[in-house]
């Protein structure tokens, strides 16, 4: 326990000495010289985001509002379009921090095409936020394709829900 | 349909060791009998399973011996089990002297199998036959010594791959395993892997709440499995060589979607270098070297035959995401399926047949697709969704994962559609098979 504790604690003062030279280098597998595993430096990662989020408060809430797709789009509603204005604001308030953009889908296509498609919609979402103003290198996505569904069931206005971007405040 | 193929095999099997014991049966000579399981029909042998001849020290063992052949056979479609008390035949003991044949044959038995214990070390000493009815020959004879109860389970695989032979020339089955997916908590998913039996039953991966292990693909050889592991901020590319933890890679995306291995141990992936999904071969550092597959649109799942040079794999770049076919050395691809949403292609070895899903309803369904031909099976129907076909070593066989008895589980049927058999895999959903060799 108190040897992960040391790992994380040195994870962080190494991940922030990078950010202080404005490094944007991604940890995660071997040849990253770190020498500690994926899970320690994950475990880092999430570690560092909860401090930041804590630190943030309610502007971290804020920028965590999803915004929705229809079936089979990766188009941006007017009303998703509002939310990631809103959004662009509270980056230009927090000029230190970075955004994740998780992309998901509905149940219903296969795994592996969705693990593209959500890509897509992730990508939507940050290229609008880009093209107003935000740094590209503040700027990243993630998709989660189908595996994490917000409802479970196979109704028409759960396939609704899980058609989703959410977001992440990070460091 | 009982078959009696003028066809005839020449003793192609027999080579296999045992681990224990050895029992010289009577030479496996010539047999009539034959099922072509690559052919276009689903012809079925009926076969007949004596109660075992056991002294009361033994009929514990014998009788789970039984059941576990009994199961090992359910997953066999060419084989129709027969109850014994349904023919009149007489069988007063475990060799072809002590059978009367007359009845089975009668009864369009094809084979009978028989098993002898006898008393010795720990539950004694089991001989297991099978004889061809047509000749009253062995065609499989296997014998072992102080057998253990741990054991037992072996002993039936064993004895099942070698009947499996004699009727097809093929054995893989018993001799492969199943790589797949299970959620270890609410947020992560873990590999596993399993023998299409059931048995070996191992964790593969640990990341729990870490991460999601998706999409695991076995090498060629079964020495390796690569996978796609989902992170909080990225996708990585995970590398397990068969023991120990897998490695884990950073590629210059965080989109790493399907890794395949391809014959020669290189790896194909789809990612989004150029802001849509393409698929690279990767380099020995795994990094992206040569694009395989580039469209406007969405290219991922790529495929590959035995021979390396053949590659399947899903592109939307029509609108919907469709199968196309191309060669792996260059060329553009041919669209093979022709409307609606067609995905998880999965080629057989020989290049011949690409099983695939079709969105119909609101569920997917397994279909195969003759690439001569150009015909289209239905090979799963029924209830709940079935995903991610994937074809096993000898190309007779595919896996799947499906929901229809609710919870998502892995069932195996065949290229011809045969009723499904779940293969057990423990508590909890099961999900994303990729079936390959046992290590060679």
């Amino acid at each position: 326990m108190m040897r992960s504790r040391i790992v994380i604690l040195s994870m962080l003062v190494l991940m922030l000495s990078l950010a202080g030279f404005g490094c944007a280098k991604k940890a995660g597998g071997p040849g990253d010289g770190s020498g500690t595993s994926w899970e320690d430096q994950e475990r880092a990662r999430l570690e560092q985001e909860r401090l930041l989020r804590e630190k943030m408060g309610q502007a971290a809430n804020e920028l965590a509002q999803m915004i929705h797709f229809a079936f089979d789009s990766n188009n941006l509603t007017a009303e998703s379009r509002q939310i990631l204005t809103r959004k662009a604001e509270i980056m230009r308030q927090y000029p230190q921090i970075k955004l994740i953009v998780e992309g998901n889908c509905d149940q219903r296509g296969t795994a592996e095409y969705n693990l593209a498609l959500g890509e897509r919609r992730a990508q939507a979402a940050a290229q609008y936020l880009s093209n107003l103003g935000i740094g590209s290198d503040r700027l990243s996505t993630v998709s989660y394709g189908k595996e994490r569904p917000l409802d479970p069931g196979h109704s028409e206005a759960a396939y609704a829900k899980n058609r989703r971007d959410e977001f992440r405040a990070t460091y | 349909m009982t078959m009696r193929a003028t066809k005839r095999i020449i003793g192609v099997f027999g080579a296999l060791a045992l681990v224990v014991g050895l029992f010289a049966g009577a030479a496996r000579a010539q047999t009539s009998l034959a099922v072509d399981i690559q052919g276009p029909g689903q012809a079925k042998m009926n076969l007949v399973m004596a109660r075992p001849f056991a002294g009361g020290g033994q009929l514990t063992a014998a009788d789970k011996l039984q059941d576990l052949i009994n199961k090992d056979l359910q997953f066999l479609p060419f084989l129709q089990l027969v109850p014994p008390s349904s023919i009149p035949g007489q069988i007063n003991g475990p060799t072809a002297d002590q059978i009367d044949f007359k009845p089975f044959s009668m009864g369009k038995i094809d084979v009978v199998v028989t098993a002898q214990w006898t008393p010795g070390g720990n539950l004694g000493n089991v001989e297991l036959r099978a004889f061809e009815v047509y000749t009253q020959k062995v065609l499989v004879g296997k014998g072992y010594d102080s057998v253990t109860d741990a054991q037992l389970p072996d002993i039936a695989d064993r004895f099942c791959m070698e009947l499996m032979m004699a009727l097809t020339g093929q054995g893989g089955f018993f001799n492969s395993q199943i790589a797949f997916v299970k959620p270890s908590s609410a947020k992560g998913t873990d590999i596993w892997t399993v023998r299409p039996t059931g048995r070996g039953l191992t964790r593969v991966t640990s990341y729990n709440e870490l991460g999601m292990a998706v999409s695991p693909a076995w090498s060629f050889d079964g020495r390796r499995i690569c996978f796609t592991l989902i992170g909080s901020r990225s996708h990585y590319l995970g590398v397990w060589s068969g023991g120990g933890k897998p490695q884990v890679y950073t590629l210059p995306t965080t989109s790493v979607v399907s890794p395949r291995f391809l014959p020669d141990g290189q790896i194909a992936v789809s990612l989004s270098l150029q802001g849509k999904a393409d698929i690279y071969l990767l380099n020995s550092a795994y990094q992206p070297g040569r694009t395989i597959a580039s469209s406007p649109g969405i290219d991922v799942s790529p495929t590959f035959d035995a021979s390396g040079r053949l590659m399947a794999y899903v592109s939307d770049e029509t609108g919907s995401p469709n199968i196309y076919v191309k060669d792996v050395s260059g060329g553009s691809g041919r669209r093979v399926t022709s409307s609606g949403y067609n995905t998880n292609p999965s080629m057989s070895p020989d290049g011949k047949l690409i099983a695939f899903t079709k969105q119909l309803g609101g569920a997917q369904k397994v279909f195969v697709h003759d690439l001569s031909s150009g015909q289209e099976t239905q090979v799963t129907s029924g209830g709940g969704s079935d995903e991610n076909p994937s074809f096993s070593p000898d190309g007779y066989f595919i896996a799947f994962s499906s929901t229809r008895s609710g919870q998502k589980k892995i069932y195996v049927t065949t290229r011809h559609g045969a009723q499904p058999v779940m293969i057990p895999t423990g508590d909890g959903a099961a999900q994303m098979p990729s079936w390959g060799p046992l290590p060679q």
